[in-house]
């Protein structure tokens, strides 16, 4: 078996008893892909170990290996002492899949027929050209352990000494029953500890420590040494292989298929694999297309033409609603790296009006807010078109205080300095358009303090209503829309209050029928508030962004569950706003908002909210400091 | 005993050669549009050089042409009004009097005028320089109904930071196409490890090691880091580092916690600093 501390780490022996000393993967989930981005440029997801495939990690390795896009940390680490060591082997877990791009380990030939856009392709096709393919697959990632940890410690001195003190307490020798077993005892051996492993392997090991070791020489070595344990492995593979190492996941099970095969066909080999990779639209164009599911690229490989879309606008909207107008907006496709064009579909309409009534029901329990906001607004004005006089330095000479101040020196009195005047702040001309999240989500019930009960999209209107109630104080111009829909042809905007419109009873009526509605494709709601703040002339325009979630839709990404398509695409929205002389925020009441919030948004350009009920309050202070801008 | 010493903006000169090395060929263009008389905009991130550069070329100025140029600096703000740069009237006893402001002041002894942080200015006051960055190389005081021809030593000379700025604090079109503009960055690792070496009287290996650590902070990006660290702090870290400081906690006070509150970011930075610097 492996050494114990790797089986507790890949075990999570401490998991139900975890001591104050551990840390979990939740603690360094936001960390470690931000420091892998230091260490690499890339910016690697982060996973747990058990989310990883069979043949990237398993607990005969002493790390796991990056696919290029993410890295595999524990679940926990809670095999040292203290906090600082087990954060540290965390930091070298990740230190070592983020030198696979330093190292060069997704480097390949210049003219390999390979797709661009998946770092483990080229590799992937090496490998299956070898016998037993599982086998080539254990080697070559143990010289690429051997070679990038050298490098690294070599670059690093941190994680020299990091490196160390892990692999100090990591490395035992094992049995070596079978090749994987055998591969972890020369791992260590190369690194400098005293393991036997099988005669005319170690040095082949070791030349990739040499500075300047590149992938070539790796799989150099990895073909070198294969031929050296393929005959053992071939009377032993069957018998004693545990079933999830004969049958491992991803590519190497595609390759399994190959196995024996003498000479493999790199042609039927891409063809026969690639429509079982997790492969994700990089075969389309910037711009074009839509996105290649594993059917729709399995289709393609077998000639198949897939049925062209019917690009349809088919929404109807909720029920009454008046004033409808279609617009089409691009999206950004972060992995094509470019816009495809008209993919959104809008729909911006006025919805229908309930009972204005029943807006006074929204603010009643907010009436001490709503009568602090608009003291405070109105103190705001006040202050934006007073000049500042009796200065003792100004533009200015304040002619009245200079008279005065005379007139007391030949009085006999000291004069006051306070004679100049300063023209700080004048009154300005703002834009603002607030734009709520209406997702299904926001039917969810606040669970505690005084608004308990209450739904969240109940306290996102209420801090709207606040600030339609205050902003007449202010004269600044201002917009309300709401947004939901379904799919990237159904995207609802809802004309709550336009720019143009004075905030009546007809408002009112708007805000207070509003329900929950579907779902959050939310850079196609700010590509339309950035074309309605667009035709504004004021010099300060501002979008407020008011949700609960992030961006989500069942078309917005790979599935329903892909959160990175629509985190990309919102945070590319954000950017054209702000590049438009337009001052985004988003404000939102997700407790796990920081998460995403700080990839989608400008630097200073969110704020997340402890409680839903902060909201009302927090709403009027963001806007008086977007306004000071 | 130390003492201080109070030196008029106009007469603040460069007798040693401030230490600076050339990132690119900064050097020639400045020279050449000096030559020129071209107002400069100098643009780049926090901390990347650019005033240690305009010292120095001061200084080398100075001496191919034999006499000194004073350099002047003004440190823009949102409440810099036209009479903070040009000069206003004052009470003074019984008289009203006028007081140059600095750039009034550097026009008239053809020093260098440094507007530093310009788009931070308002926008109604950087169209007062308007006729000094064009060909009339001319102020006009509006309040005394003249103008100031300008000294033929005189440049005026800008800066500004493209990446931290936001769009509304954008340089006006009008304004800034009256400059020649030169884009400073952060250097090369190699060259910036001979900086702080240089700067900061540290071994070759902790500067190293620094200029590395700042290459990685700043592949961070955008998303989490407003900015990387510059190589001022940098430098101050190695300064920490000669005063016998333990280098992680240098790196902790002059780098981790300038550069970002955010927890997450401070743990990012301190844990590349981690893996650059071994633990003691």
């Amino acid at each position: 078996m492996t050494s114990p501390l790797n089986l507790a780490i890949y075990k999570n022996y401490y998991d139900n008893a975890a001591r104050e000393s551990a840390v979990t993967f939740e603690e360094a989930k936001d960390c470690f892909p931000l420091f892998a981005k230091g260490l690499s440029e890339k910016y690697l997801h982060a996973k747990t170990l058990e989310e990883a495939p069979d043949y990237l990690a398993n607990v005969f390795r002493p790390f796991p290996f990056s696919n290029g896009r993410e890295i595999y940390l524990p679940a926990i680490f809670d095999v040292f002492e203290s906090r600082d060591d087990n954060w540290r082997a965390y930091r070298v877990y990740t230190a070592v899949q983020a030198g696979q791009w330093e190292a060069g380990s997704f480097d390949r030939p210049a003219r390999a027929l390979i797709d661009r856009d998946e770092p483990l392709a080229w590799i992937a096709s090496f490998l299956g050209t070898f016998a037993i393919p599982v086998l080539a697959t254990d080697i070559f990632i143990t010289l690429e352990n051997i070679r990038i940890s050298t490098q690294m410690a070599r670059r690093f001195a941190g994680f020299a000494s990091d490196l160390a003190y892990f692999l100090q307490r990591l490395g035992s020798p094992v049995e070596p029953f079978n090749h994987r077993l055998i591969l972890w005892n020369l791992f260590f051996a190369a690194m400098g500890f005293s393991f036997a492993v099988p005669a005319g392997i170690l040095e082949h090991a070791v030349s990739l420590k040499r500075e300047g070791a590149g992938l070539k020489e790796s799989l150099q070595a990895t073909g070198a040494i294969y031929d050296k344990l393929e005959p053992g492995c071939k009377s032993r593979f069957s018998p004693f292989m545990p079933a999830d190492m004969r049958e491992v996941g991803g590519f190497p099970r595609d390759i399994m298929r190959l196995a024996g095969s003498d000479k493999v066909n790199q042609r039927q080999y891409f063809e026969d694999s690639l429509a079982d990779l997790d492969f994700y639209s990089y075969p389309v164009a910037a711009g074009s297309g839509e996105f290649v599911t594993k059917k729709i690229l399995g289709d393609r490989l077998n000639g198949n033409v897939e049925p062209k879309r019917q690009a349809e606008a088919t929404i109807t909207g909720s029920g009454g609603c008046v004033d409808a107008t279609l617009f089409s907006y691009p999206e950004w496709d972060y992995l094509a790296q470019g816009y495809r064009k008209g993919w959104v579909t809008v729909l911006e309409y006025s919805p229908q009006r309930s009972d204005p009534e029943k807006a006074g029901n929204l603010l009643r329990e907010w009436d001490d807010l709503v009568r602090e906001v608009i003291r405070q607004f109105r103190m705001l004005r006040f202050q934006e078109r007073a000049w500042r006089k009796r200065l003792e330095w100004g533009e200015e000479i304040d002619i009245d205080q200079a008279v005065a101040s005379d007139v007391e020196r030949r009085g006999g009195l000291p004069g006051s300095d306070k004679v100049y005047m300063e023209r700080r702040r004048v009154s300005r001309n703002v834009s603002a358009l607030f734009l709520l999240d209406l997702s299904a989500s926001t039917s969810s019930a606040i669970d505690e303090g005084a608004h308990r009960g209450e739904s969240v999209l109940e306290v996102l209107l209420a801090g709207t209503a606040i600030m339609a109630r205050a902003l007449g104080q202010l004269g600044d111009r201002y917009g309300i829309y709401g947004f939901s829909g379904y799919g990237r042809n159904g995207v609802e905007l809802l004309r709550l209050k336009s720019l143009n419109e004075n905030l009546s009873n007809d408002v009112w009526g708007r805000i207070s029928g509003l329900d929950p509605m579907r779902s959050t494709r939310m850079g196609a709601a700010i590509r339309h508030a950035h074309h309605l703040l667009g035709r504004e002339t004021a010099p300060l325009k501002i979008m407020i962004i008011l949700s609960d979630g992030y961006p989500q839709d069942f078309d917005y990404g790979e599935d329903r569950a892909d959160r990175e398509y629509g985190l990309h695409d919102t945070a590319k929205a954000l950017r054209e706003v702000e590049a438009d002389c337009i001052v985004p925020f988003c404000l939102t009441v997700d407790a796990a908002g920081n998460d995403y919030l700080r990839r989608m948004c400008p630097p200073h350009g969110y704020m997340v909210l402890k409680s839903v009920e902060d909201l009302p309050a927090q709403l009027p202070k963001v806007y008086i400091r977007l306004r000071e801008l | 005993m130390p003492t201080s010493s109070e030196v008029p903006c106009e007469e603040h000169v460069f007798e040693a050669e401030p230490f600076y090395l050339p990132v690119k060929d900064e050097v020639e263009l400045f020279e050449a549009a000096y030559k020129a008389r071209l107002p400069v905009n100098l643009k780049g991130p926090t901390g990347c050089g650019k005033t240690r550069f305009l010292e120095y070329m001061c200084w080398r100025l100075g001496k191919e042409g034999g006499f000194e140029i004073p350099l002047i600096t003004v440190a823009c703000h949102e409440d810099l009004t036209a009479g903070d740069l040009v000069g206003r009237y004052l009470l003074h006893g019984e008289e009203t009097v006028w007081v140059d402001g600095p750039l009034a002041a550097a026009v008239k002894q053809g020093a260098v005028c440094y507007l530093d942080e310009v788009v931070e200015a308002r926008k109604d006051t950087m169209v007062l320089i308007h006729p000094l960055a064009d060909h009339r190389r001319m102020l006009p005081l509006e309040k005394k109904g003249t103008f100031i021809r300008a000294n033929p030593n005189f440049l005026l000379v800008v800066s500004y930071n493209p990446g931290y700025q936001s769009m509304l604090k954008d340089m006006k079109f009008s304004t800034r196409q009256r400059f020649a503009a030169i884009d400073f960055g952060y250097p090369q690792r190699e060259l910036e490890t001979r900086i702080i070496a240089g700067e900061a009287g540290v071994d070759n290996d902790i500067a190293e090691k620094l200029a590395l650590l700042g290459e990685r902070s700043r592949n961070v990006g955008e998303t989490a880091l407003e900015e990387g660290p510059s190589t001022r702090l940098l430098i101050y870290a190695a300064r920490l580092m000669a005063q016998g400081v333990e280098p992680r906690r240098a790196c902790e006070t002059a780098i981790v916690l300038p550069v970002s509150d955010d927890p997450v970011v401070q743990q990012v930075l301190r844990d590349l600093a981690a893996t650059v610097f071994p633990q003691p």
